[in-house]
């Protein structure tokens, strides 16, 4: 059986239940669908989950990558839950499990935790005495650093178990309200929606499409990008918003070398319109400080006034490695090398203004923002929205 | 005939010949092991040889010299990986212009970075994949050797069999593809001179004379020889009804301004129109076309995304002609009538973008 461990979830007092439920929920449905897995049941024990069969061999490799990257998880233990209660009998079963699990080369210590109070020896004595066993079997033993840690539990029934894998960790999905993710075709904004999904962030994915200067391959490529993420989350919901118009209208209004913060901005209008329609409570951009010239903080400041809610933005202060390294991780990074363009780089000036002056720009903004907001509602009205 | 294109159902103007064509409606192969003993086998070798000998004749070569492949990027493979290996301790010097198809120059240099080289080859194309620009083959096949006696001449001749006559005099291999001629994808092949020697591309049991093992393709060889024996034998009806076609969309030349043709020499085949239309990318109306139902293609669409100069580019036109180029290619298939239409598409399609990126900062 496998055992299940989530951390900071515990710590909320009064919506513990609550949170628990989300992520227990989450691994319900991944796990129905597991092919030949029999009746798998999740039980919510004592502050962690027991995943277990009704025969006692659950398929750990099998159930493992499933749920691997459910939020709010913090660790899976291989365990084992056994009647027997005289230590000679659990030496045996605690070596065995130990040396079942493959390890090779590690060093090792038994923790025991003795909640049943009756039980007639102490948690050093039967630490000891597993550990023995184990030690014989050719693993060195370091009490202070140990490579793993075979846990004992004895109560009405005796649990082993070794931490095996890291979670994902964060908070469970949807837990943290709803946002409006600006999803593009590069590598930041599905890294940006995956790190907010993460923190409980439940995603509504706007992606801006330009035919005829845009493939229509960059939709089915946003599209992937989406259902990527879909694997952590469950259903994304996305919206096709035909951009062509407003950007249009805005390189006939403003000077080619402001033209991206122009475009930025009617982007930040359209998400806050739909995140009002969506019941969603912020915005979520792949910006990151410093990496183009519409993301030096001059250039955030003097767009984030068009939006009407908070702009979340995870990897501001990540360097472009880290954030290709983190797509790597979760999947994302082998849809965003695609080469298609997105809508940003059809008109880009050669040198775009880096330091835009807020007041300046709003100023110039001020001077078409009737024209400019029919044209965000003729836009959000003409998407497309699609569950992936 | 004045056509309107507010035409209540979507065009279909398929002007992207030069990408694939669409198969003949040709008859089906029975089936068939060539290499098999029984009365199948032998009905399937002989579909085989009669194929070969009907491509031999297009050719004007002997059929023993035609050896089949499963398409025009593996018969250039064969042709320059084979020559690089069959000469292995020689240095080698291949020629090839930039601009040649992807799968003459990758082959080129995948044996230098083998250090496989071996030997003096020059490639060239037939008929340019880009701008239609055709070449006299066996001329220059024949300077060549003049200044290199023991050089080897590979044509490139995807975008020339049976589209251009072929004259194989000095040529030492000739490499052509299927579905450019209506014929089905999957299926090509090489013709390689009596006696040049060529290292195989893939071993096993000695099918088409020991140089590309494996069972054959019958049915798309019998396809494609029959599409060749059909488009070979109207080589010059299908030039002239595809010259009226090339002629009606040169019209645009007058019809707008800031337009060019983009060819290299006077010479130009009349199956492929590379124009560049200044001030839009080729990639913003390949959509517009497409969405309007005229497919067309970038003028370097093999490479338009990587590092490197484009075809046109690489030819000595400017960044922006290259970056606005379109390529029209056409079949024998199309009309005059679709040209008109697409001509008057384009011409909308053109002034309408120019017109609405003419604003300020364009």
């Amino acid at each position: 059986m496998l055992l299940v461990k989530y951390g900071e979830i515990s710590l909320r007092k009064g919506n513990r239940a609550h949170f628990e439920h989300q992520v227990l929920d989450a691994i319900r449905a991944r796990i129905k669908g597991a092919v030949g897995g029999g009746y798998v049941h999740v039980k919510r024990e004592q502050g962690r989950f027991l995943v277990e069969n009704a025969e006692g061999d659950l398929d750990v490799a099998m159930i493992l990558p499933r749920i691997k990257h459910v939020f709010g998880i913090t660790d899976f233990c291989y365990a084992l839950k056994t009647k027997v209660r005289d230590i000679d009998s659990l030496s045996m079963i605690g070596r065995d499990f130990f040396v079942g699990c493959g390890f090779s080369d590690v060093t090792f210590k038994v923790e025991t935790k003795r909640s049943d109070k009756n039980y007639p020896m102490t948690s050093t004595e039967i630490s000891t005495e597993i550990g023995a066993k184990i030690f014989d079997s050719g693993f060195q033993v370091d009490l202070h650093r140990p490579d793993k840690t075979l846990m004992v539990e004895i109560r009405n029934d005796v649990y082993f178990y070794i931490e095996s894998e890291k979670g994902v960790g964060g908070l469970p999905y949807g837990s943290s309200g709803r946002g409006v993710l600006l999803l593009s075709g590069g590598f930041d904004s599905p890294v940006a929606g995956y790190l907010m999904a993460r923190r409980g962030v439940e995603i509504i994915a706007a992606y801006f499409h330009s035919p005829p200067f845009v493939s229509e391959r960059a939709l089915d490529k946003v599209r992937d990008l989406a259902s990527e993420l879909s694997k952590y989350t469950g259903r994304v919901k996305l919206y096709n918003i035909p951009f062509t118009e407003i950007q249009l209208f805005l390189k006939e209004n403003v000077s080619e070398v402001k033209l991206t913060i122009f475009l930025k901005r009617a982007m930040l209008h359209v998400a806050s319109q739909l995140a009002e329609q969506e019941k969603a409570l912020c915005l979520i951009t792949g910006d990151s400080v410093g990496q183009v010239a519409s993301q030096t903080v001059h250039s955030l400041a003097a767009m984030d006034s068009a939006a009407k809610l908070p702009v979340l933005r995870p990897l501001a202060a990540m360097d472009k490695q880290i954030i290709i390294d983190i797509a790597r991780e979760i999947g994302t990074h082998d849809i965003s090398i695609r080469p298609y363009e997105d809508c940003c780089t059809v008109f880009v000036a050669k040198h775009p203004e880096n330091k835009p002056n807020k007041g300046a720009v709003e100023g110039i903004e001020a001077r078409f923002a009737k024209e400019l907001a029919e044209l965000v509602i003729k836009a959000l009205e003409s998407a497309e929205v699609y569950s992936v | 005939m004045k056509v309107g294109i507010a035409l209540l159902e979507k065009l279909n103007i398929y002007f992207d010949n030069a990408a694939t064509t669409p198969a003949l409606a040709l008859g089906e192969f029975g089936g068939g092991n060539p290499s098999s003993p029984h009365g199948l086998g032998i009905q399937a070798e002989r579909a085989l040889g009669a194929a070969r000998s009907g491509i031999a004749c297009v050719l004007g070569c002997s059929p023993g010299e035609v050896v089949f492949t499963s398409g025009g990027t593996e018969s250039n493979n064969l042709a320059i990986l084979g020559f690089a290996l069959a000469n292995k301790r020689r240095d080698l010097e291949v020629f090839a212009e930039a601009w040649e198809h992807p799968s003459v120059l990758e082959p080129v240099r995948a044996a230098k970075n083998m250090g496989i080289c071996g030997g003096r080859m020059i490639c060239f194309s037939h008929v340019s994949h880009e701008t239609g620009d055709i070449r006299d083959i066996s001329a220059a096949a024949r300077a060549a050797k003049k200044n290199y006696p023991d050089a080897v001449v590979f044509v490139d001749g995807v975008q020339g069999f049976c589209k251009e006559y072929v004259c194989l005099d000095d040529v030492d291999l000739y490499s052509f593809s299927g579905h450019k001629i209506h014929g089905g994808s999957g299926v090509g092949g090489l013709y390689v001179r009596n006696g040049l020697r060529l290292i195989p591309a893939m071993y096993g049991g000695g099918q088409e004379g020991g140089l590309r093992a494996g069972t054959e393709n019958v049915s798309g060889i019998v396809r494609m020889a029959e599409a060749a024996k059909v488009l070979g034998g109207a080589l010059s009806d299908n030039r002239k009804r595809v010259s009226d076609v090339k002629a009606k969309m040169m019209e645009l030349l007058d019809e707008l301004p800031d337009v060019h043709i983009n060819a290299m020499g006077e010479d130009v085949s009349p199956y492929i129109l590379n124009m560049s239309f200044i001030g839009i990318r080729g990639e913003t109306l390949v959509h517009i076309l497409s969405e309007k139902g005229v497919y067309v293609s970038m003028g370097a669409a093999c490479r338009s995304r990587s590092k490197k100069k484009s075809a046109l580019e690489e030819m000595g036109f400017c960044v922006e002609r290259a970056q606005s180029a379109v390529r029209f290619s056409f079949s024998h298939m199309n009309t005059v009538q679709e040209a008109e239409i697409a001509k008057e598409v384009v011409s909308k399609s053109v002034a309408e973008m120019r017109r609405v990126l003419g604003g300020r900062g364009a």
